[in-house]
């Protein structure tokens, strides 16, 4: 399918955002900004595939992580300091962010994507959402984490990157492969959800 | 005039309004620039580039193009982030500007022990 319809189809959302208020719009903005962070991210990775001359599924293995995640971190840091938002918002823009992309992913599952079982592709695209969302909740509470504890360094930022980078590549390495490795791979953005959610419940009880 | 509660409340109530109102008014301009600048880079790049989906793309983890053209995406892309480093540097000179008049308003003011002419910036009512 031609990247340009990807782009047409992430223009006309765009327009709509303006006919909404608050919380709503700025959700809607972070799906949409992460939609549109996802169709350059694919574009720059093929660049830099092409560069390198990697075919494309070393460039899914070595380059995409890398552009996403880096992508993904410029989106944040803008909505931090330029709307300013309040700490308790952060996740939900994490999770707006993590959706688009995957989003955007899916559209292009859809239209490559054969004679596919229901169940396997709606499990690889709600697999693929889980790890767009859990590295983007990733960065997101440790770049907080930095801001709190006055550590506002680049290699504060730097360390953050690295790790939502290592977890993203293991799970592409794993859902690359069939068995075992699958599973693995779509158990791992399960598990960092859970984690994140019953983080705040250990804190308590410790 | 002596400075009592109920002054200082409303010195930091309208300080607050000018605040979000200047918050949004950034928002607004930043929204306005995305959105002109995608239509733009629609327009642009109609034509110019002839990716596709990479093949096999359902075993794979991520999002990846192939084909001609994606050198305008890595020059959008390195435009929008030079951009903004260019305006958080703009913005950090007007501040400064900013605070150097307020500074030498303020030292006149001193010296001539009233108020000096012109102020800096009238703050709006809100």
């Amino acid at each position: 399918m031609p990247s340009d319809y990807l782009l047409a189809c992430i223009g006309g959302p765009l327009l709509a955002i303006l006919l909404l208020h608050g919380r709503g719009r700025r959700l809607f903005v972070a799906l949409v900004g992460g939609m549109f962070a996802a169709f350059l991210c694919g574009a720059i990775s093929g660049f830099l595939a092409r560069m390198v001359q990697y075919d494309a599924m070393a460039a899914v293995l070595y380059i995409s992580p890398l552009v996403e995640e880096g992508m993904k971190m410029v989106l944040f840091l803008l909505f931090l300091f330029v709307c300013r938002l309040r700490e308790a918002e952060l996740p939900e823009i994490a999770v707006g962010i993590g959706i688009g992309f995957s989003l955007l992913e899916s559209i292009a599952l859809l239209f490559t994507a054969g004679e596919w079982q229901l169940i396997v592709l709606f499990s690889k695209a709600f697999c693929s959402a889980l790890i767009h969302v859990a590295c983007a909740l990733m960065l997101i509470l440790s770049i907080q984490t930095i801001r709190r504890m006055a550590m506002e360094t680049v290699s504060g930022y730097l360390g953050v990157y690295a790790v939502t980078v290592t977890v993203h590549a293991l799970y592409n390495l794993l859902v690359s492969q069939a068995g075992i490795s699958l599973i693995l791979g779509y158990a791992l953005p399960t598990a960092v959800i859970i984690l994140w959610k019953f983080t705040p419940r250990i804190q308590r009880t410790n | 005039m002596q400075p009592n509660d109920a002054l200082v409340q409303e010195v930091i109530r309208r300080s607050r309004v000018l605040r979000a109102r200047q918050l949004h008014k950034r928002k607004l301009l930043l929204s306005i620039g995305c959105i002109a600048l995608s239509l733009l880079l629609v327009f642009l790049l109609h034509g110019k580039t002839g990716m596709t989906v990479a093949a096999n793309t359902e075993f794979y983890g991520s999002l990846v193009f192939e084909g001609h053209g994606s050198m305008y995406i890595i020059i959008a892309v390195s435009f929008f982030l030079a951009g903004i480093l260019a305006g958080l540097g703009l913005d950090t000179l007007r501040s400064r500007r900013r605070q150097r008049r307020i500074l030498r308003y303020t030292e006149k003011w001193m010296e001539k022990g009233g108020p000096a002419t012109p102020a800096p910036k009238k703050p709006q009512n809100p």
